[in-house]
């Protein structure tokens, strides 16, 4: 990996697992009664986070099915192969990741800020 | 150094003693002791000027000037140095700040002007220190109905009655997830328990709240519950998802959240299916959620089948109540058989919802954003005063939450599902008005305020009557609930 000038703004997303189970995510709306089915696998999940964690990502903890990486925009765009606006939400391409990382993870996405609340007040 | 130091020049007093003479007594029947010649002000001012200060003001004591380091230096043959010192910033935080100061004088930031071209015309230049906003515990006084924190919300909520009882939240760890939280006087006057505020993912100012929201809404919780062990998680507005799970992973007993996402039918994008398990994750674990069901929106996570969903019911000043038209409550398309809100609490009406004078940090984005005005449309508060007039359904979040952490003292052994069903058995009906959605309000639970609104005192005579009978001999029969709502009824005519 070559010496690249990062810039500082830090930039966070969520990195959701693909379930272990084999359930697509879309098929139903995720609750208490159907959490279950949507975990991915414990190992699996710690994978991908150590994987994020060598590449000198902030890793939050896995809850449900998804954990946070936080990092600064220069290293997104090195990782993700690029970083588009997604400053209003969207998935990010994973093309960039190796296979067996990109084959445990369902979606890596930002969100948009809430349409209620502190935003908008 | 900045870039640009401020001063008072004291010309030479008329009395013949230094305005900075340790001994000098300056009161209002001695002020004209400090007085200046006319004529030597205006000497003083024009060579200030020809030195390359900035005269921004003249008054009978003192000339205030503005410069670089370098001027200073120059006209009074000094060294300036920055010196820290302790402080006390906003919020009663101890804390450093950056003086400037001098070797010339014993006294802090005192610049001598002897032996200089100065001398016949200035005793001294008092250097400017830094100063902070002073924020007031009161709420400022404006002319329209509305409600104050803590007494009018506990009041209304019931749970003064609640708190005599000893039931106050002590012992109970909530956590919001909001904008941040700035220590104000209101909190630390009243000796509110807050933990230093935890940052979510790419959250950054961990002291500050720039939008003021959070710290706004969190007056709401303690209103309902002042014991409560308080903790602010502070997301960053890209990543509330990430923020949620910090609080999560802090296992507190309540997370309430105070924003959402309209959306009105499936599917859920990843993201979003992201924060559906994370609320489920945490149910499961046994952390009560509560979240407000939007104003106006299509409130998710608000309409989560897990969480407690907030809906708003407006009281006037003769404690009549009424749906908020402000506050969301709808029927679920994306989860079946889920209708929204559960329970309401306080909230103002259309438009804008100017309804619970709260506290903020001076100057945020609230502050200045909804400042002045007149009501309805705006608050009449300062726009630099750290109060606002807000609510909506951000604020009845944290008063459920509030109420659930004194059922919680109350049984702590009963479940997320079972303190919903707590709140809901025990809220008062409201049957008049409608919501933002438009849908009316009637007896029993409907679409308008769920419920009713909620009533902390009678949660937590149900909540005590359900440990006393689980204590007696395990789970409560239909009898058993009978005779407590019979026994609630009882209490409404004390």
């Amino acid at each position: 990996m070559g010496h690249q000038v990062m810039t500082d703004a830090p930039v966070s997303a969520l990195v959701v697992l693909a379930p272990a189970g084999g359930v697509r995510l879309a098929e139903e709306p995720v609750g208490a009664a159907s959490l279950a089915a949507h975990l991915p696998d414990p190992e699996t999940a710690e994978r991908v986070r150590d994987w994020f964690v060598a590449r000198g990502f902030e890793v939050g903890p896995v809850v449900g099915i998804a954990f946070s990486i936080v990092a600064p925009l220069g290293r997104m765009e090195e990782v993700f192969g690029g970083w588009e606006a997604h400053e209003r939400g969207g998935e990010v391409p994973m093309r960039a990741l190796p296979p067996d990382v990109a084959g445990a993870i369902r979606a890596v996405t930002t969100q948009p800020p809430p349409d209620f609340g502190p935003p908008s007040w | 150094m900045p870039d640009v130091i401020y001063a008072q020049a004291s010309p030479r007093s008329a009395g013949g003693t230094s305005l900075f003479d340790a001994s000098a007594a300056i009161r209002s029947d001695t002020v004209a002791n400090f007085f200046s010649e006319e004529a030597v002000t205006r000497a003083a001012t024009l060579r200030l000027q020809e030195a390359g200060f900035r005269v921004l003001q003249v008054s009978p004591t003192t000339i205030n000037i503005a410069g670089p380091a370098e001027a200073y230096e120059r006209a009074f043959a000094t060294t300036l140095k920055t010196v820290e010192r302790d402080v006390i910033k906003p919020g009663a935080r101890e804390d450093t700040a950056t003086f400037i100061d001098t070797e010339d004088t014993a006294l802090a930031g005192l610049v001598d002007p002897r032996n200089t071209p100065f001398e016949d015309v200035l005793e001294g230049v008092a250097i400017e220190e830094p100063v902070y906003l002073m924020q007031d515990a009161f709420a400022p006084i404006v002319d329209y109905w509305h409600l104050d924190v803590p007494g009018d919300v506990s009041l209304a909520v019931n749970a003064d009655r609640a708190h005599r009882g000893d039931t106050t939240g002590r012992g109970v760890s909530v956590v919001m997830v909001d904008s941040g939280w700035f220590r104000h006087p209101f909190f630390t006057q009243r000796g509110y328990r807050a933990a230093p505020v935890v940052l979510g993912p790419a959250a950054s100012s961990p002291d500050d709240d720039e939008n003021g929201h959070g710290t706004a809404e969190s007056a709401n919780a303690f209103a309902a519950a002042p014991d409560i062990d308080f903790t602010m998680v502070k997301m960053s507005f890209t990543n509330s998802t990430g923020a949620f799970s910090a609080a999560v992973a802090l296992n507190p007993q309540i997370i309430s959240c105070s924003w959402g996402s309209s959306i009105q039918d499936p599917p859920l994008s990843a993201a979003n299916q992201a924060q559906a398990a994370a609320i489920a994750t945490a149910v499961v674990s046994g952390i009560i959620v509560v979240f407000s069901a939007g104003n106006g929106h299509w409130g998710f996570p608000g309409q989560h089948p897990d969480v407690i969903s907030a809906g708003g019911v407006y009281m006037e000043a003769d404690g009549a109540t009424q749906a908020s038209t402000y506050a969301s409550g709808f029927a679920s398309n994306i989860y079946a058989g889920r209708s929204t809100p559960d329970v309401s609490g306080l909230v103002g009406m259309s438009p804008g919802a100017k309804y619970i004078m709260l506290p903020l940090q001076p100057g945020d984005e609230i502050d200045r954003g909804g400042g002045g005005g007149s009501h309805p449309t705006g608050d009449e508060t300062a726009p630099d005063d750290g109060w606002a007039a807000i609510s909506g359904t951000s604020a009845a979040a944290p008063q459920l939450a509030g109420v659930c952490a004194l059922i919680r003292q109350a049984c702590p052994r009963l479940t997320p599902a079972e303190v919903r069903d707590v709140l809901m058995r025990t809220a008062r009906d409201v049957t008049a008005g409608s919501n933002a959605h438009g849908n009316a309000a009637g007896p029993g639970y409907d679409l308008a305020t769920g419920a009713g609104l909620v009533d902390a005192h009678r949660a937590v005579l149900m909540a005590k009557l359900r440990r006393q009978a689980a204590a007696e001999g395990g789970q409560l029969s239909a009898e058993d609930v009978e005779a407590i709502e019979r026994i609630l009824m009882e209490s409404d005519q004390d």
